[in-house]
């Protein structure tokens, strides 16, 4: 099967600031679920921005779609707008993400900038928010939903225009246990109806429940692992060198003792 | 150990209290929007036009009995939408105090001539009040009150997002209209990051610090601020190009099925 991304070399510096992504490389397939993982600052939140045409290399190249993404490129139609359909990106700030009036206005932004008929829009505006459950919200302004309904809304903006990829950057973060679970039941079925989903992230808990895959991404902004998320999580050197567990004591009862941990409150392991 | 300066004001806790009071309004407009008064009852689009059409007869209008009518009938009207009237009444007062300052030196004879009320200072010539003074003063300070009232008003019987489509319908263009909403939509998100500023400086502060002090924390604040609305605006245009924007637009989306008037 063809690549639907490749990234070969990719390096990736802020104006003024040393680069946070170096020499990046691997192919993404269609039907994915990836996850990259990484310490905060590893570079994964600006993976999928330059994934989703918003910034764009300093040096190597990002393939999609058979074309290399260039800056012209996605601005210039046939491409462009292509493009945009295709992929859909949830931002970690769902207040950034959601700058209408109106849940309806917000869902229609994408479809209305894409030319698309009114009646079309209406009608995929009324089948998105019921695959979502969010019908009630419909007329609700920004500011009157919570952190979970945000995220749902969000996430509804983007699957209006019916994407094919899907990115994610950081989708759990900030949510009760009842949105999580909500929003990972969603990404479960929009994988099962065939979409490529790529999610940024560093919650090690949730990992198997929204990836087969994982990219490690290193402090030194560079690939450290790429391989099946079960391999990851139970590699315990590769996560401590990445900083995505840590050693520390704690107590068990009368029993104090000191082992590797990953940065969720929830984790497993044995006494000897 | 370093003593605090009784009764130094404590900028920061006024400061947050300011930003809560802004969310607390605006939470309220959305809140009395929802009421079923009379206001509320009517069509977004009539609102304005009314409301407008009434402010530019309170700039024009010359009789102060008139005003005085027109400031009795928004008061009603307010009572009529089931507006809270306390809530109002800090505007009501706050207008006319604010307006009355600004317009206090009109009320002398040396600006406007006239018979004189009473005597303020007895120079050669006196400074006297005048009658005609009175009247220049009264008048402006009714319809600032007028203006502002019927701005509340609207503001407080209509929902934000049928205000701007109201707008949109009557020909505004759609790129202010646009960026009124995201204004709006905005000052929800920095006026609860602000007070969040504020409040985490509060929870750390046993006393009230030296003035000195205090001025040089609302000043780094507001930088702090500042800086996380700039990034917050890129983020925010980051997010409208990932979803197909490209400089241009498109016509807004009025509802379609199940939209809802304005």
């Amino acid at each position: 099967m063809s690549a639907l991304y490749s990234i070969e070399n990719v390096t990736f510096a802020y104006p003024g600031h040393e680069p946070c992504l170096c020499d990046i490389c691997f192919d993404i397939h269609p039907g994915e679920r990836l996850a990259l993982i990484g310490a905060n600052g590893s570079g994964k939140s600006t993976l999928l921005h330059l994934l989703d045409g918003l910034y764009f290399p300093d040096s190597g190249s990002i393939r999609v779609m058979g074309e290399k993404l260039t800056e012209d490129l996605v601005e210039t139609p046939p491409f462009g707008p292509r493009f945009r359909k295709e992929v859909g990106f949830v931002f970690q700030n769902s207040d950034a993400q959601l700058f209408c009036a109106t849940v309806a206005e917000e869902l229609a932004f994408a479809p209305l900038q894409l030319g698309w008929p009114r009646d079309e829009i209406g009608r995929r505006i009324a089948d998105t928010l019921d695959m979502l459950e969010i019908a009630h919200l419909r007329d609700r302004t920004p500011q009157a939903l919570s952190s979970g309904e945000k995220k749902r809304v969000a996430l509804a903006s983007v699957l209006v225009v019916g994407p094919s990829v899907l990115l994610l950057d950081e989708p759990t973060a900030g949510l009760d246990p009842r949105s999580q679970s909500i929003l990972l039941e969603i990404l479960l079925s929009l994988h099962e109806a065939g979409m490529t989903i790529i999610a940024a992230t560093h919650e090690l808990a949730l990992l198997d429940h929204i990836a087969d895959r994982a990219i490690v991404l290193g402090e030194d902004h560079r690939v450290a692992a790429d391989g099946p998320v079960y391999d990851m999580l139970h590699d315990t050197d590769l996560l401590l060198s990445v900083n995505l567990i840590h050693a520390h004591s704690h107590s068990h009862g009368a029993l104090v003792h000191s082992h590797p941990h990953d940065h969720s409150l929830a984790h497993e392991h044995r006494h000897s | 150990m370093r003593s605090f300066r009784r009764g130094a004001p404590n900028l920061a806790r006024r400061a947050a209290s300011a930003f809560a009071g802004l969310l607390a309004d605006m939470l309220s407009n959305e809140k009395t929007a929802s009421r079923r008064g009379v206001l509320q009852r009517i069509d977004a689009r009539a609102k304005v036009i009314i409301m407008l059409a009434l402010i530019v007869i309170a700039t024009l209008v010359r009789s102060v009995a008139a005003l005085a009518a027109l400031y009795a009938a928004c008061v009603v009207l307010a009572a009529l939408s089931k507006l809270p009237i306390g809530r109002l009444a800090r505007v009501w007062l706050a207008v006319p105090l604010f307006s009355a300052a600004i317009v206090l030196p009109a009320t002398l004879s040396i600006v406007t001539p006239g018979s004189p009320v009473f005597v303020v200072h007895r120079t050669n010539p006196a400074l006297v009040v005048t009658d005609s003074g009175l009247i220049v003063a009264g008048r402006f300070v009714l319809r600032a009150a007028v203006c502002v009232s019927l701005a509340l008003l609207l503001t407080a019987t209509t929902r934000s997002d049928r205000l701007f489509r109201a707008l949109r319908l009557l020909g505004v263009p759609r790129v202010f209209v646009m960026l009124l909403s995201m204004m709006e939509r905005y000052l929800w998100v920095l006026a609860r990051a602000a007070q969040e500023i504020h409040l985490a400086k509060v929870s750390r502060s046993i006393a009230p610090g030296r003035l000195r002090d205090e001025q040089a924390w609302v000043a780094a604040g507001m930088g702090s601020l500042f800086r996380r609305t700039r990034a917050l605006g890129h983020e925010v245009y980051l997010a409208m190009i990932s979803r197909g924007y490209t400089g241009e637009l498109s016509p807004p989306y009025q509802g379609g099925a199940g939209g809802g008037s304005p």
